[in-house]
């Protein structure tokens, strides 16, 4: 049977046919073609895509954001930083999971321009590409280990290699109790940009 | 662009390639039977596009599948979508398989010199129903699950080496993440791998032998490209514009993620393996061992199939080919039908496969609302009231009570008679479907019988009756009835339609439902007539405290009612009645003083469920527990 069936390039020329016909095949072709991206393409982008940042109706921890940290008495009174956890319910896909430690900060106690006793509290990640920054105490400086970016007391930058200073972050205190408000900032840019 | 084209193919050969794709000679015209095979090969990259995607939200572990759906299915940008075309193609891609089964066979083109081509057809058909079966597992929900339990229950009954066989599929004696994660390799690595390697092989072959065309002569020979393609391109639309519209129209469905210890009555296969899920329930089936049924039967229809060449050259064989694929395919409609339509007049199932989507429903309102724990979606269904409650009161209360008129789940209480048919049982509580609403409070002081009918159906009621001297609960004597016989008409009189709407807003006000408000001037006008019967026409014979302990007004630091005290004086009380409280209180001991004292008939449930069942039962009872915002109100 297949000896009827010559190779097709064997035809000297393919049968013309009349444009509609093709131009439909062409059309409806590329419509069974590229329609089962086209629901696929948004699902893919859902992270900026998304209007809903919290899928479920749980309430934001803190008033305005702020978090328990810790207490002014637990910080060392010569100024020098410690490193603290910060606890927030954490939102991770479908997970809510309350109490979850979800980052950490610098804290240590600074005079104000008033010369008052204040608490200055920096974001430990680094903002050159997002490492966490570390104390050394012997030569009082923040010391990121990744690409060795470095920074005083207060966070200002003591080499190129970061693009900015370390990311401050706004303290409360009420009653002896450190509040922060945490929040997140790109790595890379000279400007502090918030995250989410 | 003519530069370009001549440069790549000067390379790579392209333009004869093209050439050999589209330019393929179709003798005796394009026709529409030659689609099956070209839709069968667009539904796939379908399912590769739309699976590729899923996998980037998927994540296969106990905890985490289900879950992971839900995401896609109700948070996900277009993920109802996505999933619901996948879905809903695999399923197209079954069917449309079998069509391209019966069109190769009726156009004799598994015949020689295609017997390769048509066994490797076979094979592919082989991959193609272990990606439904593995697939269907994926979401990790009650239907899936179970049918799997099945599944690999069948594969354990694969002779000598079932154990073994079954082991590997399940990853181990127990159905957990490693059952997952092995479903998930076969069902996005290793099937489409040998899918692809098989396609192509087939494709191959395919255009070796070129189109079998029953009937050269029909029309003039003509090519692939465009008259086919057109064609081929059609039946592609369609079936996509049917994908898109059951997966708009119904979309993919998500039961109650897996629990192995909640059973799963609604248990079926996917609807194209209901033909051997029917089979198997043959009792002659079921006579010869789940290997005859299961294995043995399919293996031997397979091997016929897998003998169609051979068979074709015997005289005769063709046809006798053909007829047995028909017999096939209606023995599967046959059974797909009888197995629907008793599932359909099957008043158990119905209500379990409703319940199963209830509690699927469920559970993505308390995963919106909440998030979903750690420990996975059943950490909120254990906690939810309403998914446990009706469970508690099926098991326990529903021997005597109904809810609604069924078992707290939505299924009848059935009884069999000699002859073995089914009817409903008589119920020997009162139906406690509209217990502590205001219908119910109605009820109490207007129509007393039969609201507590059902007791008479008990058999310490028919014994009550046959010895009325003897102490108890016993209706014909009962006090309250007797009232109710003695008020109804007054209370019923348009002139006190007020009043009894106060006196029943009293009554209901007790149990202090979360969610409910009641009528403040009602329910204080209520109380008085609770205190003295005076009505607008008339008065009640007896005001309710006459006999039922007054209930004093509730304090702040007693908010419900039925904290203050109230003193026992044999009759039962009605502070905070209707509450939760109020019900914990009487569940544990009905025959204590403040209830039903020496004539209570209910035995005390007081140590037979834990804390937190009882919380569960009671808290769903009195309704509290989560409502969606747009269900308020309702």
């Amino acid at each position: 049977m297949s000896h009827e069936l010559a190779p097709a390039h064997d035809l000297a020329e393919p049968p013309r046919r009349s444009f509609l016909v093709r131009a439909s095949a062409a059309l409806i072709g590329a419509i069974v073609g590229i329609a089962p991206l086209i629901p696929g393409i948004p699902f893919l982008l859902d992270p900026v895509l998304r209007k809903k940042k919290r899928p479920t109706e749980q309430p934001v921890r803190g008033k305005d954001g702020f978090l328990k940290v810790t207490t002014v008495d637990s910080l060392p009174a010569d100024g020098s930083p410690q490193q603290f956890a910060v606890v927030d319910d954490l939102q991770d896909a479908w997970n809510f999971i309350p109490n979850q430690e979800i980052g950490t900060v610098w804290l240590r106690k600074v005079k104000d321009a008033e010369g008052k006793e204040a608490v200055q509290c920096l974001s430990t990640v680094c903002p050159h590409l997002g490492c966490s920054v570390d104390y050394k105490s012997a030569d009082k400086q923040f010391f990121c280990p990744c690409h060795t970016s470095a920074f005083d007391l207060d966070g200002k930058k003591l080499n190129a290699i970061p693009p900015r200073g370390m990311d401050s972050l706004e303290v409360d205190t009420q009653n002896g109790e450190i509040l922060v408000r945490f929040k997140k900032f790109r790595g890379g840019t000279p400007n502090k940009e918030q995250v989410g | 662009m003519n530069a370009l084209i001549a440069w790549l193919d000067h390379r790579t050969g392209i333009k004869g390639l093209m050439h050999e794709a589209l330019y393929e000679r179709i003798p005796g015209g394009a026709r529409w039977r030659y689609v099956w095979g070209s839709t069968l090969v667009f539904t796939f990259t379908v399912q590769m596009i739309s699976g590729i995607f899923l996998w980037s939200a998927y994540s296969p572990n106990a905890t985490g599948a289900w879950e992971s759906v839900y995401y896609i299915q109700n948070q996900m940008t277009m993920g109802w979508m996505v999933r619901g075309i996948h879905h809903f193609a695999a399923q197209a891609m079954v069917v449309l398989m079998a069509l391209h089964l019966m069109q190769v066979v009726i156009d004799g083109a598994y015949k020689a010199p295609r017997e390769v081509n048509f066994w490797l057809g076979l094979v592919l058909m082989q991959i193609v129903l272990g990606f439904s079966l593995t697939g269907y597992l994926l979401p990790w929900d009650q239907k899936g699950y179970y049918a799997t339990r099945v599944a690999t229950e069948i594969a354990g009954a694969t002779p000598v080496i079932g154990a073994e066989v079954q082991k590997l599929a399940v990853g181990g004696e127990q159905y957990g993440h490693h059952t997952l994660t092995r479903f998930f390799a076969l069902h996005t690595g290793v099937l489409p791998a040998a899918l692809v390697g098989f396609l192509a092989l087939h494709i191959y072959v395919f255009r070796r032998h070129g189109i079998t065309v029953p009937d050269p002569n029909r029309a003039p020979t003509t090519t692939f490209w465009p008259d086919q393609v057109l064609k081929d391109a059609v039946a592609c639309l369609a079936v996509l514009v049917t994908v898109m519209v059951l997966a708009f129209q119904f979309g993919a469905e998500l039961s109650a993620p897996a629990n192995a210890a909640e059973a799963y009555s609604a248990a079926r296969p996917e609807w194209y393996y209901l033909f051997l899920f029917r089979f198997l329930k043959f009792e002659a089936v079921e006579h010869f061992g789940l290997a005859f049924g299961a294995i043995y039967v399919p293996g031997l229809l397979m091997t016929i199939l897998v003998l169609m060449p051979f068979i074709a050259k015997v005289k005769g064989g063709h046809k006798f080919n053909v007829a047995f694929l028909f017999l096939i395919a209606f023995g599967a409609i046959g059974l797909t039908v009888l197995a629907m339509n008793e599932d359909k007049h099957n008043p158990s199932h119905q209500a379990a496969v409703k319940e199963a989507l209830a509690d699927g429903e469920r559970l993505v309102e308390l995963a919106d609302a909440y998030g979903i724990p750690e420990g996975g979606a059943n950490v909120l269904a254990r906690n939810d009231p309403k998914l446990q409650g009706p469970r508690i009161f099926a098991k326990t209360c529903a021997a005597c009570h109904r809810y609604d008129g069924h078992d707290g789940r939505g299924s009848p209480i059935l009884v069999k008679d000699s002859t073995g048919k089914e009817s409903p049982a008589d119920p020997t509580g009162t139906d406690l479907g509209k217990y502590g609403t205001r219908e119910w409070s109605r009820a109490v002081i207007t129509d007393y019988d039969t609201l507590f009918a059902p007791l008479r159906n008990a058999e310490w009621h028919k014994e009550l009756v046959a010895k009325p001297d003897s102490d108890g609960l016993n209706l014909d004597k009962s006090e309250m009835a007797d009232w109710v016989k003695e008020n109804r008409e007054t209370l019923l009189k348009p002139e006190n339609a007020e009043d009894l709407n106060a006196l029943v807003e009293f009554l209901t006000s007790q149990a202090d439902r979360p969610g409910e408000t009641y009528d403040a001037k009602l329910v204080e006008r209520g109380a008085k007539i609770f205190e003295e019967g005076t009505l607008t026409s008339g008065s009640l014979s007896v005001s309710c405290t006459g006999c039922h302990a007054s209930i004093p007004a509730p304090t702040p630091e007693t908010k419900l009612f039925f904290d203050s005290k109230v003193e026992p004086n044999g009759y039962p009380t009605l502070a905070g009645y209707g509450s939760d409280a109020w019900l914990k209180h009487f569940i544990a001991n009905p025959g204590h003083g403040l209830h039903y004292g020496a004539k209570n008939q209910m035995p005390a449930y007081g140590g037979q469920f834990s804390p937190h069942q009882f919380n569960m039962l009671v808290r769903w009872m009195v309704g509290d527990y989560y409502k969606p915002k747009k269900e308020h109100g309702e």
